[in-house]
């Protein structure tokens, strides 16, 4: 609905009634308190942000914490340990909850990732982190491979000091260097409604001594552009 | 106010008419919208790609290196600027206030990669790949020559080497592209006018010695600024 049509058509001679008059005016007021489509706005209706209200058309939304990772030999207030349990892990301090309008999101994790100091060229530390909205991991939001299950499965948990699985180096499933700083990104439209965004990690390999992986400084940030 | 039955049209009636359908067009709450009805046809740009820039260049904020590998001496935590020899790492523009401006903008969205090519020090002996690193944070420009680090954009990068090899050539090369994203807002800036962006690289290293002779090497990077001029929240 964007045309709208007087209900009381004014003719040449008519005598004007004013409640037909009153009646027309309405059926405009009423399109422009809830019904303005597409067609009401013509090209470039709004040429400056000025005639916005502020937070129309887009808002952003930010958390995250800054550990200092300068000594990644240490664990300073702050480092997320990725646990050795084979479940997503939400990372403390990285989720964000708001609600929304039908928009798009464009949602970004970045962090500083490590593994464990290497023991060996062949045992490092491998875990994998991904971007999750509403309890849902995003395949597109993750690093490497999202089809890492099976591999899981097989040799997940033997907590051995063992050599890396090649088909798993290979397909770049986790982050398995010690400092190496990390993006994971994700457009997303949704709906109307409360949303939870989140960054969660899950280990993929890890030596018998140690934690399965830590992250430093991290920040999650999401724009919210409406539709 | 409008005409009602029993009143003749006149001009203070009619114009109370209009006035008030005026209003309400004027006034028309983000509900009164149905969704899709406004595209980048209709809307000015939310994401500023035309508002930052250095001098008469307007256009998205974005510097390049291309032009070559080059090596950083800071040790952390002091940085040093980076650029490629040509081209630096570096967006500037008009000083900004994010905490109050007339321009709406309400943030400075940072998108920046560079690739680390290498993390050398020649003291370094065999097993000791994991002490030391890249390090990589991006600055804002406080007024017109001040520049602060931004401790949340602080990273680190080490190879992916052997430690069962002797000689610190074996284990220098790191060959990764390291990512950052970060908004830098009031959080960060307080009542500082912000004029500029730029990455900043340093050596950093956890030997038990003295450093000897250290060099952070980088190649390619992009660095884009983009002002949000939406809601904070």
């Amino acid at each position: 609905m964007s045309h709208v049509f007087p209900p009381r058509v004014l003719r040449p001679g008519m005598v004007v009634d004013p409640d037909d008059f009153d009646e027309n005016v309405r059926a405009f007021k009423n399109e422009a308190r809830g019904r303005l489509g597409e067609q009401n706005f013509k090209e470039e209706a709004f040429p400056s942000r000025a005639s916005l209200e502020f937070g129309a058309g887009l808002r952003h939304y930010r958390r995250g914490l800054t550990v200092d990772g300068s000594d990644w030999t240490a664990t300073p207030t702050g480092t997320f340990i990725v646990k050795k349990t084979p479940t997503w892990q939400p990372v403390d301090d990285m989720t964000l909850t708001f609600t929304s309008g039908a928009a798009l999101l464009w949602i970004m994790a970045s962090f500083q990732a490590s593994g464990k100091p290497l023991t060996s060229l062949f045992s490092p530390t491998i875990f994998q982190a991904a971007l999750r909205i509403d309890g849902a991991t995003l395949v597109n939001g993750l690093t490497g491979d999202p089809d890492v299950q099976e591999a899981q499965e097989i040799t997940f948990g033997d907590g051995a000091d063992v050599t890396l699985d090649g088909d798993r180096y290979m397909r770049g499933v986790g982050i398995a260097q010690f400092n190496e700083p990390v993006v994971v990104e994700a457009m997303v439209p949704v709906g109307p409604g409360l949303h939870t965004i989140d960054l969660v990690a899950r280990p993929l390999w890890y030596p018998a001594s140690g934690d399965a992986g830590r992250i430093y400084t991290r920040t999650l940030i999401v724009l919210e552009f409406h539709q | 106010m409008s005409p009602t039955d029993g009143d003749a049209f006149t001009a203070a009636s009619l114009n109370g008419a209009f006035a008030d359908l005026k209003a309400d067009v004027d006034e028309a709450p983000g509900s009164a919208i149905e969704p899709s009805s406004l595209s980048w046809l209709h809307l000015p740009p939310l994401v500023g790609e035309d508002e930052l820039g250095a001098g008469s260049a307007p256009g998205i904020a974005v510097s390049g290196g291309l032009n070559g590998e080059h090596d950083y001496t800071a040790v952390y935590d002091t940085f040093a600027p980076v650029t490629d020899g040509v081209t630096p790492a570096l967006v500037t523009f008009a000083p900004l206030d994010l905490d109050a401006n007339t321009r709406g903008i309400t943030a400075l969205l940072v998108l920046c990669n560079v690739e680390v090519v290498r993390a050398h020090e020649d003291n370094a002996g065999a097993g000791e790949p994991e002490k030391f690193a890249a390090a990589l944070r991006i600055a804002y420009r406080d007024g017109l020559s001040n520049w602060k680090g931004i401790a949340r954009t602080e990273r680190f990068v080490s190879g992916d080497a052997d430690p069962s090899a002797t000689g610190n050539a074996s284990y220098d090369k790191v060959y990764k592209d390291a990512a950052i994203r970060e908004i830098i807002d009031v959080d960060v800036t307080g009542s500082d006018s912000v004029s500029g962006v730029r990455l900043e690289a340093a050596f950093a290293d956890r030997l038990s010695g003295a450093i000897a002779t250290f060099e952070t090497s980088l190649f390619r990077y992009n660095l884009t600024v983009l002002p949000l001029f939406g809601e904070k929240s």
